[in-house]
């Protein structure tokens, strides 16, 4: 069953989606931002308020949301996956690396 | 919707939209003396502190000077200073009284005590609670109004619902003439680059660009990931700093940057101003306040029931769950926005007139539960010897 309205693609160029529901996998998600508009089968659950990949992201790739960067994958992310913390990482104040 | 709203005119030609007498602790070990006094007079706000005692340099600098913006806030008809020892609690009572804000002092060693000062704080407390109950409104430009804007306990919804409503309303009081303050220089980060494409000349940008170079020097130097999101940001589905503060900054709106001030100073411009302090919410409202703010616009997606005891701190949410299971700490709910039944245009007309209403005095749940706190940031000394020595461009 396709499901409409329940997740958000926030500008053309981004990379990822947000859920307002909790979606399930197998879930048929589709979104629609200007030009960009994608039908993505959902390969993870994704609880209400999390992200997933609406195209297919390398590693070490850019992700974008809201137009802009919100930091690298780090692994290779297939559309449909749920993204947070155990494949995307922040770039800044990483003094931890320094 | 009228331009004028109605304020307490004050001496100094401010306008305040509550008439509060407040009751300042001038250093933590004399907490509990101001909170007995406001406790036995009505229309007195304690402003407790933490610490006071064993600050140096720009920690203590930086303290002082929110302490007297507290006593000198348009919200603030009068002021009791209680302190431990002569010298500082008169310190700040000379500098409140060259404010010309109608003040008293007494200090806990030269009373005899905590009985003997509660006693004479009372008796003093009441005297100014009715001189300043004389006060009447009067008509308050609009474009006198100064609001902070905040987030705390942000989630996904945040960005998208309550801070894009925000954004709306200070980009109107903006045109009203008003002054926003955004802060939280934490949740810029990632987005600072459009914020100082938008300041009004390239000082201010230099200033912005410096406060997020500063933090990101903060990093190194500690050696510590300077922003692992909270436990609760994180269940909400924000994954990175960059991810929140794209989020956080639509609540400042779209206006032109006027202006980059430091912790708890007053802006000295219109507009649009940016206040560089840190992001946590009771940290963040204390700076803010100190800034001037009248009211404070504090949007939360998971939920936050924390405001400032003296700027009155609206609560708003865009999170449907949140505003039914956290109802007794919000007081705008602008879920409607997701769930379908409000554009955002319709939140942010909502969103200013119940801003307009608690500035003509309707009062905010976290004013009527008393769920009201302040911390003032610290300094890390050391870090500033290390911008002196290593990276002077950078100090504030």
């Amino acid at each position: 069953m396709m499901k409409a309205n329940l997740a958000l693609l926030i500008d053309p160029g981004d990379h990822v989606a947000t859920a307002f529901a909790a979606l399930a996998a197998g879930d048929a998600i589709a979104v629609q931002a200007g030009p960009a508009a994608y039908r993505i089968i959902l390969r993870d659950a994704i609880p209400s308020g999390h992200k997933f990949a609406v195209t297919d992201i390398a590693a070490g790739g850019e992700v974008r949301k809201y137009g802009a960067s919100i930091g690298r994958a780090l692994c290779a992310i297939p559309a449909g996956a749920h993204i947070h913390l155990h494949n995307l990482e922040s770039l800044r104040g990483r003094g931890d690396r320094s | 919707m009228t331009a004028t709203i109605w304020g307490y005119p004050r001496g100094d030609g401010s306008f305040g939209i509550r008439n509060h007498v407040a009751v300042i602790a001038a250093m933590d070990n004399v907490n509990p003396v101001a909170r007995r006094i406001c406790e036995s007079v009505k229309g007195t706000v304690p402003v407790c502190v933490a610490y006071g005692r064993g600050q140096f340099g720009e920690d203590l600098a930086r303290h002082d000077r929110v302490l007297l913006n507290y006593a000198t806030h348009p919200n603030v008809a009068a002021v009791l200073i209680v302190g431990l020892e002569p010298v500082t609690s008169q310190r700040l009572a000379d500098a409140v009284a060259a404010a010309g804000r109608p003040v008293r002092v007494l200090d806990v060693q030269s009373a005899g005590g905590t009985v003997e000062a509660v006693a004479q704080g009372i008796r003093a407390a009441a005297a100014l609670v009715v001189a300043s109950s004389d006060i009447e409104r009067a008509p308050m430009p609009l474009s006198e109004l100064v609001i902070g804007v905040e987030c705390g306990a942000s989630d996904a919804t945040s960005g998208l619902t309550a801070n894009a409503t925000t954004g709306l309303v200070a980009d109107w009081l903006v045109q009203a003439g008003g002054v926003v303050m955004l802060s939280e220089t934490d949740e810029i980060v990632g987005a600072e680059a459009s914020l100082a494409a938008r300041a009004a000349n390239p000082e201010v940008a230099a200033r912005l660009l410096a406060a997020v170079a500063r933090l990101e020097a903060l990093s190194a130097f500690q050696g510590l990931q300077l922003w692992p999101l909270g436990e609760d940001n994180i269940a909400g589905g924000l994954t990175t700093v960059e991810e929140k503060s794209l989020g956080a900054v639509r609540k400042g709106g779209t206006s032109p940057l006027q202006e980059v001030v430091g912790y708890g100073e007053k802006p000295s411009r219109k507009g649009l101003v940016f206040m560089d302090a840190p992001a946590p919410g009771v940290e963040n409202i204390a700076a803010l306040a100190a800034g001037g703010a009248h009211l404070i616009l504090f949007n939360t997606g998971v939920g936050n029931p924390v405001g400032h005891p003296l700027s009155p701190t609206v609560k708003i949410t865009g999170n449907p769950a949140t505003a039914q299971r956290f109802a007794d700490n919000i007081d705008v709910d602008v879920s409607g926005i997701l769930t379908g039944g409000q554009t955002l245009e319709q939140a942010a007309a909502t969103l200013r007139e119940a801003m307009l209403r608690v500035a003509a005095g309707r009062m905010t749940q976290s004013e009527v539960l008393g769920d009201t706190e302040i911390s003032i940031s610290r300094i890390e000394l050391g870090f500033m010897r290390h911008l002196r020595e290593h990276a002077p461009e950078l100090q504030p």
